[in-house]
């Protein structure tokens, strides 16, 4: 769900995407190659350009390795984007951001609260078995279990029941209206997997040991502890669309990102997602493989985690928001790969009446650069007795960068800002000690929403939210997010959501800094893979096949 | 049974049981030190996943995080002494099988660079002493320089040349099988050895120029003995008891030094699993590598004790005193 930036950090971005007009056939392929030109010149694709043929092995970096590979404790991206082409869940998340049927044939939502999934016939598990209606209905109970711990169990908040209704058929029925029930299904919180093997091997399940039982292009066959694992491919796969182009993929599990970068540039791995931002030009002009920039879910921002200290007037923090100089920020940390973003839903994740959308983004003020504007906002307040805390971690290399463009931001305008180094372990700590958050008036962060809906992300301010930090309350604020919430008509819904958005971004509960775009290296040997921001929820790496 | 061997067990016996001490004491302060930290291992595992507060609790029952202070320490302490390592609470695996499918590599990264420090080191603290001249001043630069770069300045050095620019060697990776192993680790293990190595030749050096001024050198040339008997036999076998007590001391250091290259080379060992833990807040991870490391601290320098009477017979009879 939520965000969040690169590997070594905690969090989780999240995933969208959406290229509005260019309505891709989402279905496999893969076929032509997108493009979209930005003001610096940078390319924004959503596929790469299609396998000519199938390689017997494709080696991949991923920063990490995976914690468990139980479906419901994924949360990093290292297990998201190795497990999309392991196991599928009823939807999945196509190149264009839409949502699209996976393992389920069809849905229907015959009355506001219930959701009918038709499970597709003829599916096999990985061990050859059959998808059944009672898989289907136990993998999503499991996220219903408290003691299971589900790491997705907040997709089922408004979730009361989930029965096998028929032969191939299982009925979700919800407390309430709930808009994002249906979308959630393409993240993690919609995989199936097989319920014997689920309860066969108990608390094994996932481990290095125990392995998975599942549906998708690509079976688990080895996962050598603390190294790499391998996928091969699995030629029962009932998608022709998304069958697997090459026979294995290994994933190696590299932590640091220079020596990603030189596996790379020496040909012995093949690709990667989430580039280092400071080796992008290295990898562009190294001639051994191509660098593609997608469009991405994810946001990047300040999340003001402190409303009682110096923060506390609303003009000093419109000023310091109109003070920073996002262009500057974006060339400093990501080499230009991204865009300017004025508000906590980035355009990417603008699924659905995008002109709407468009429109409120135009009209928000706030986030752009003004200085005279800012200077005047903090004469009228008066700059605050005591500096302004930013905290930053070196554990992100662009952390630092962006907390120096801020001070230096602030000083233009006649505010006081201090950096607090916080370490590795210590910065994720926030999100659930409120100990790790005193003294902090600003965390510097990457977040994002998992499929293309903006409503997800504004979910986050309603009134004692878990990720409301600073206790932002604003019972108006709560009725539009309600309301969306209830509204399964897209243009309405999004009226109820810009609404709210201009109370969050004129509060500037957080203040937004830039939108990156989703960046992949592809060695020259290799291509077919999507480039738009949906490694996480969708099967990626069966388009991956040789180039030439 | 001679004196000296009853010596040699009664110290054996006595630094074993002050080893035990130690390493309890270390897993108390690892411990705490953990535990007040601030952050929980429970939002490093949720990263940020917008879970549901019934969730974090149920991580935090399954873990038994909220267990008392005492309790939480004497738990895993009761583990230890039945053999149970714990869980790791970020890898939901086994502790013993997490470090075990790492040991290799670490265990093979340092024996690897240990062998090279102590080869390469003597080779040219002796040539340099032996020569002098021109040869010593090129050692005595050489080893300046090695000394004072730090290994993950060296790792990225080698990289560069070895790996990507010249392609001779993989720029990561442990590889698999014997050869291939010693082929992927081989710039890991430089960069590893080369300040100890430097260190161990510097040392051994000056301890080779002060035997080969003692009287017994003169004594053994005006007998007529062949040089390179006089410099291996006699003043080598003398000048080693500092060398071997150095190599005690780098041999620990390198189980630490190994963390930053192992990184560097993106290999999955021991040192880079303790970053990660000490990150998540993977405690009995954490516990189980720092004890690792006091625990072979500590048996390097028994050896070296025990290895003096060897080199020297003039320690002989005076271990253990």
């Amino acid at each position: 769900m939520n965000a969040n930036s690169v590997p070594s950090g905690a969090r989780r971005l999240t995933v969208t995407l959406v290229v509005g007009t260019l309505a891709l056939t989402a279905c496999s392929g893969v076929s032509q190659d997108k493009k979209s030109t930005d003001q610096k010149g940078l390319k924004v694709t959503e596929l790469t350009p299609k396998a000519a043929g199938s390689l017997d092995r494709i080696t991949w970096a991923v920063t990490a390795e995976p914690s468990s590979f139980d479906w419901i404790y994924n949360a990093s991206f290292e297990t998201g984007q190795i497990m999309a082409n392991v196991c599928e869940g009823l939807m999945r998340l196509a190149p264009d951001m839409s949502v699209e049927p996976a393992l389920a044939e069809s849905f229907t939502n015959p009355t506001p609260t219930t959701w009918v999934y038709k499970v597709r016939p003829g599916v096999t598990f990985h061990d050859g078995t059959e998808l059944t209606a009672e898989d289907v209905a136990f993998s999503l109970n499991r996220n219903l279990d408290t003691k299971a711990g589900s790491f997705w169990s907040g997709a089922y908040e408004n979730v009361s029941s989930v029965k096998v209704s028929g032969p191939l058929e299982v009925t979700v029925a919800l407390k309430q209206p709930d808009a994002l029930f249906n979308s959630y299904l393409s993240s993690p919180a919609g995989i199936v997997g097989s319920k014997a093997t689920v309860t066969a091997k108990g608390k094994a399940y996932g481990t290095p040991d125990g392995g998975v039982n599942c549906v998708g292009p690509f079976s688990l066959s080895k996962w050598d502890k603390g190294q790499s694992m391998t996928l091969k491919r699995d030629d029962n796969y009932f998608d022709p669309a998304h069958k697997a182009k090459s026979k294995e993929v290994v994933f190696r599990f590299v932590r640091d990102p220079a020596a990603m970068v030189n596996g790379l540039l020496s040909d012995s791995i093949d690709g990667s997602w989430f580039l280092p931002p400071s080796a992008i030009k290295r990898l562009s002009s190294s001639g051994k493989g191509s660098v593609y920039y997608g469009k991405s879910t994810q946001g990047f921002n300040a999340i003001v985690m402190n409303t009682e200290g110096p923060l506390r007037d609303v003009r000093i923090r419109q000023a310091l928001s109109m003070a920073i100089d996002r262009k500057g920020i974006i060339d400093a940390v990501i080499s230009g790969a991204g865009q300017p973003q004025k508000a906590p839903a980035v355009p990417g994740s603008w699924g659905y009446a995008e002109e709407k959308y468009q429109q409120a983004w135009d009209g928000l003020k706030v986030t752009e650069q003004n200085l005279e504007a800012a200077k005047k906002l903090v004469a009228d307040a008066g700059a605050p007795s005591k500096p302004i805390v930013v905290a930053t971690t070196s554990a992100e290399a662009e952390v630092p960068v962006i907390g120096a463009e801020i001070q230096s931001a602030a000083k233009k305008i006649g505010l006081d800002v201090q950096i607090k180094s916080v370490p590795a372990d210590q910065y994720n700590g926030v999100y659930t000690d409120k100990k790790a958050r005193e003294g902090i008036d600003l965390y510097l962060t990457g977040w994002g929403t998992d499929f293309a809906d903006p409503l997800q992300m504004y979910q986050y301010f309603q009134t004692d939210h878990f990720y409301n930090f600073s206790g932002f309350s604003n019972p108006k604020y709560d009725d539009l997010i309600v309301k969306a919430g209830k509204t399964q008509d897209q243009a309405q819904r999004a009226d109820l959501v810009t609404a709210a958005q201009k109370i969050v971004v004129d509060e500037l509960v957080w203040i937004p800094l830039y939108a990156p775009y989703n960046t992949l290296f592809l060695n020259k040997r290799v291509t077919g893979t999507p480039a738009s921001y949906v490694q996480l929820h969708y099967p990626w790496a069966a388009h991956l096949g040789a180039s030439s | 049974m001679s004196d000296a061997l009853s010596g040699a067990l009664r110290m054996i016996a006595k630094r074993l049981s002050a080893l035990a001490l130690l390493m309890l004491a270390t897993s108390f302060i690892v411990f705490s030190a953990m535990y007040l930290a601030p952050g929980s291992p429970e939002s490093f595992l949720a990263r940020g996943n917008s879970v549901t507060a019934d969730t974090l609790q149920a991580i935090r029952d399954q873990y038994r995080l909220d267990d008392p202070f005492f309790e939480r320490y004497l738990s895993w302490l009761g583990g230890i002494v039945t053999g149970d390592f714990g869980q790791s609470l970020q890898f939901r695996q086994p502790v013993d099988d997490l470090i075990a499918s790492r040991l290799t590599t670490t265990a093979t990264l340092v024996v690897y660079a240990f062998a090279l420090i102590l080869v390469s080191g003597i080779v040219i603290g002796v040539v340099a002493a032996v020569k002098r001249g021109k040869v010593d001043s090129a050692a005595i630069i050489g080893t300046t320089v090695a000394m004072g770069t730090p290994s993950f300045v060296v790792a990225i050095g080698l990289t560069s040349l070895f790996a990507v620019t010249l392609g001779w060697f993989p720029a990561f990776g442990a590889g698999e099988g014997f050869l291939n192993r010693i082929w992927h680790l081989t710039l890991p293990a430089v960069a590893l050895a080369l300040s100890s190595a430097a260190l161990v030749a510097r040392a051994t050096r000056s301890s080779m120029l002060a035997e080969m001024g003692k009287e017994y050198v003169e004594t053994a040339r005006v007998r007529g003995l062949p040089e390179s008997r006089i410099i291996w036999r006699h003043a080598f076998r003398n000048a080693l008891v500092p060398v071997v007590t150095l190599a005690g001391l780098v041999v620990s250091g390198l189980l630490v030094t190994t963390t930053l290259v192992e990184t560097a080379f993106g290999l999955n060992g021991m040192g880079s699993l303790l970053v990660q833990s000490v990150n998540a807040k993977d405690f009995p991870v954490t516990q189980a590598i720092v004890l690792i490391i006091v625990g072979v601290f500590a048996l390097a320098n028994l050896l070296v004790d025990l290895v003096y009477p060897l080199v020297d017979p003039r320690v002989r009879g005076k271990v253990g005193a």
